[in-house]
C-alpha cells in the first residue's frame, strides 16, 4: 500500500509556543488512522496545516503523490480531501436538509437550476433518519444543539465522495448510541475505499475502529502502532492515557 | 431537608417549537446530578432555564425555596447559581489570570477576592503556571480548567456544567470529573449535562434521563449504569474493563504505568 498523505518535518510556532515541532507522519491509503495525544499536543494545528487552513512555518505536505504545501482548502477539497471541525461548521442559514444537499457536491448554480438526484435524495433521507435528524430536517442548522450540529457535519461528509477524510473529534458531544452508528458508517465508507485520519479522545472508539494509531506529544509523533500495542506502551500511558 | 432546586412542569423553547415539554426535576443540596439523553433532547435548555438565559413559557424554577422564574441571569448569579456553558467562554485575547479575575467582577471586597482567587488557583494550578498567556493559546482541555476555576471565584452554591468533559483528553477528563467530586465535597451542588454518560454518571450521586423534552427516569447514578435498558438506549456499549481490547499473546504489557 502507498501513502495517500504524508507530512514531512512540519513546524508551526504561535508566539513562543511550538505547536507543531518538526512533525513527520504518513497515512496509508485504505486505513482508518487515528491521531491521538494530549490537549495542546498539536493535533488540530496539524489538521489545519494539512487541509490548508494554516500555513506551516516549515515542512512539506504531500497528498496523493503531489506536493500540496500551502494549497487552499477549496482546492484540496476538490482534489478529494475533506474534513470536519471540533466546533462543527455548518451553514447556519440553510436547513438541515439543504446542508446535506450542498455537501453532495452540487455547484451552487445547480442548486438553483436542477433537481437533486434521487439517489442523493435517498441517501440524505437515510442519513437524517439514522442520525435522528429527520424530525429537524426543515429547521435552520442554527437551531440545532451542539451535538446535532456535529452529527449534521458528519452526515455532510458522508454525502461527498472524497479520497481522504479528516475527522476532528467526531464523537465529542454525541450520544454514545449514535457514536456506534458513526462507527458503522466510517467502516462502510472505508470498505468503499475512503481513507480516514481521525483525531479523537474517546479511546473506546479509537481502539475498536482505528489501525494504526499515531500518538502526538508536544508537537511531534512519539509512537505509531496497532491499537493494542499503543494502549500498552509505557510512553503513551505516561503522556496521554494516564492510569 | 427540602431540595435546593426544583424544576416543576417547565415548558420552554426557542421561537415556535417547545424543546422542554413539562420537565420535572428535583436536586438535593450537596449532590451531583447528571442529566443524560439523546442529542437534541433538551439537556442544555434545562440548564438555561435554571441560570436564566431562557425563561420558561410555563412552569416554575425554585431555588432555595424561592421562585426564580422572573429573576435576571445576574440576579441568579448573585444568589449563587453559576452556569458554565458548553461553548468555550473564556476571552481568548485576555490572559489566563485576567480571565480568572473576570469571575470576580461582581465582588467589591478585595480581600475576599484574593482569598477566592487563591482557592481557585489551588484547585486548578494551571491558572498560576500559565497566568500570563493568552487564554486563546491554551488547548481546549486547559481552557476548561480555567473556566472551572473561574466559577469558584464566586463561591457558588449551585454549579451548572454543560458537558464539562467535551474535547478533553483522557487525563484531563479524569481531572475534571475528580474536580466535580471536589466541588461537591465542599458543599456545592452540581447539575451537569454529559454525553460522556458513563463517566458522568459514575461521578454523580443521581442521574436523570431526558428524552424529547421530558424527564423519563431519575435514579442513582450507579443504578442507571447497571440498568441494561438504559445502557442499550442511552449509554452504548460498555468500554472494555481491561486496557487491552484485542489481546495478543505476543503483545508486551507495559508494567511501568503510573498515574
Amino acid at each position: 500500500m502507498t501513502d495517500l498523505l504524508s507530512v514531512h518535518d512540519v513546524t508551526k510556532v504561535f508566539g513562543g509556543v511550538r505547536a507543531v515541532d518538526g512533525a513527520s507522519l504518513s497515512v496509508e491509503e485504505g486505513t482508518i488512522t487515528a491521531l491521538i495525544g494530549p490537549n495542546g499536543s498539536g493535533k488540530t494545528t496539524l489538521f489545519n496545516i494539512i487541509t490548508g487552513y494554516l500555513k506551516a512555518d516549515a515542512g512539506r505536505v504531500e497528498f496523493a503523490g503531489r506536493d500540496v504545501t500551502g494549497s487552499d482548502p477549496g482546492r484540496l477539497y476538490r482534489e478529494g480531501l475533506s474534513r470536519t471541525f471540533q466546533q462543527a461548521r455548518v451553514f447556519p442559514q440553510l436547513t438541515v436538509q439543504e446542508n446535506l444537499v450542498v455537501a453532495g457536491g452540487y455547484g451552487w448554480r445547480k442548486l438553483f437550476s436542477s433537481r437533486v438526484g434521487n439517489e442523493d435524495r435517498e441517501r440524505a433521507a437515510s442519513l437524517l433518519e439514522e442520525f435522528r435528524l429527520d424530525r429537524v430536517a426543515d429547521l435552520f442548522a442554527s437551531e440545532l444543539s451542539y451535538g446535532q450540529r456535529k452529527l449534521l457535519e458528519f452526515a455532510a461528509v458522508l454525502m461527498s465522495a472524497p479520497r481522504l477524510v479528516l475527522l476532528d473529534e467526531p464523537t465529542a458531544g454525541v450520544n454514545p448510541v449514535l457514536i456506534e452508528t458513526m462507527e458503522r458508517h466510517v467502516r462502510e465508507r472505508n470498505a468503499a475505499g475512503i481513507t480516514f485520519l481521525i483525531v479523537e479522545h474517546d479511546m473506546t472508539f479509537v481502539m475498536r475502529l482505528c489501525d494504526p494509531v499515531i500518538v502526538l506529544d508536544a508537537g511531534r509523533p512519539i509512537f505509531t502502532g496497532e491499537p493494542s500495542v499503543v494502549q500498552n506502551n509505557a510512553l503513551v500511558l505516561d503522556a496521554y492515557l494516564g492510569s | 431537608m427540602p431540595p435546593i432546586l426544583v424544576i416543576d412542569s417547565v415548558v420552554a423553547g426557542y421561537g415556535a417549537g417547545d424543546i422542554l415539554k413539562g420537565v420535572n426535576l428535583s436536586v438535593e443540596a450537596g449532590t451531583v446530578t447528571c442529566l443524560i439523553g439523546p442529542n437534541g433532547s433538551g439537556k442544555s435548555t434545562v440548564l438555561k432555564t435554571v441560570s436564566g438565559l431562557l425563561r420558561p413559557k410555563r412552569g416554575t424554577v425554585t431555588f432555595q425555596d424561592q421562585e426564580i422564574n422572573r429573576l435576571s441571569p445576574k440576579a441568579r448569579l448573585l444568589l449563587g447559581i453559576v452556569h458554565v456553558p458548553q461553548d468555550r467562554s473564556l476571552f481568548p485575547a485576555m490572559n489566563v489570570w485576567d480571565n480568572l479575575l473576570m469571575g470576580g467582577y461582581l465582588l467589591r471586597d478585595q480581600k475576599l477576592l484574593q482569598q477566592r482567587l487563591e482557592h481557585a488557583v489551588d484547585a486548578f494550578p494551571i491558572c498560576r503556571t500559565r497566568a500570563k498567556e493568552p487564554a486563546g493559546s491554551l488547548s481546549g482541555g486547559e481552557q476548561k480548567q480555567v473556566e472551572l476555576a473561574r466559577t469558584l471565584v464566586l463561591d457558588p452554591t449551585l454549579i451548572l456544567l454543560d458537558e464539562p468533559s467535551i474535547g478533553l483528553d483522557p487525563r484531563s477528563r479524569q481531572v475534571v470529573f475528580a474536580s466535580i467530586r471536589t466541588l461537591s465535597e465542599t458543599g456545592r451542588t452540581v447539575l451537569l449535562v454529559e454525553q460522556n454518560a458513563r463517566s458522568g454518571l459514575a461521578a454523580s450521586d443521581m442521574g436523570a434521563v431526558l428524552e424529547s423534552g421530558v424527564v423519563r427516569l431519575v435514579a442513582s447514578g450507579a443504578s442507571l449504569l447497571e440498568d441494561p435498558q438504559v445502557a442499550r438506549l442511552y449509554l452504548g456499549a460498555a468500554p472494555p474493563t481491561q486496557p487491552t481490547t484485542t489481546p495478543r499473546a505476543t503483545t508486551p504489557r507495559a508494567t511501568t504505568a503510573t498515574s
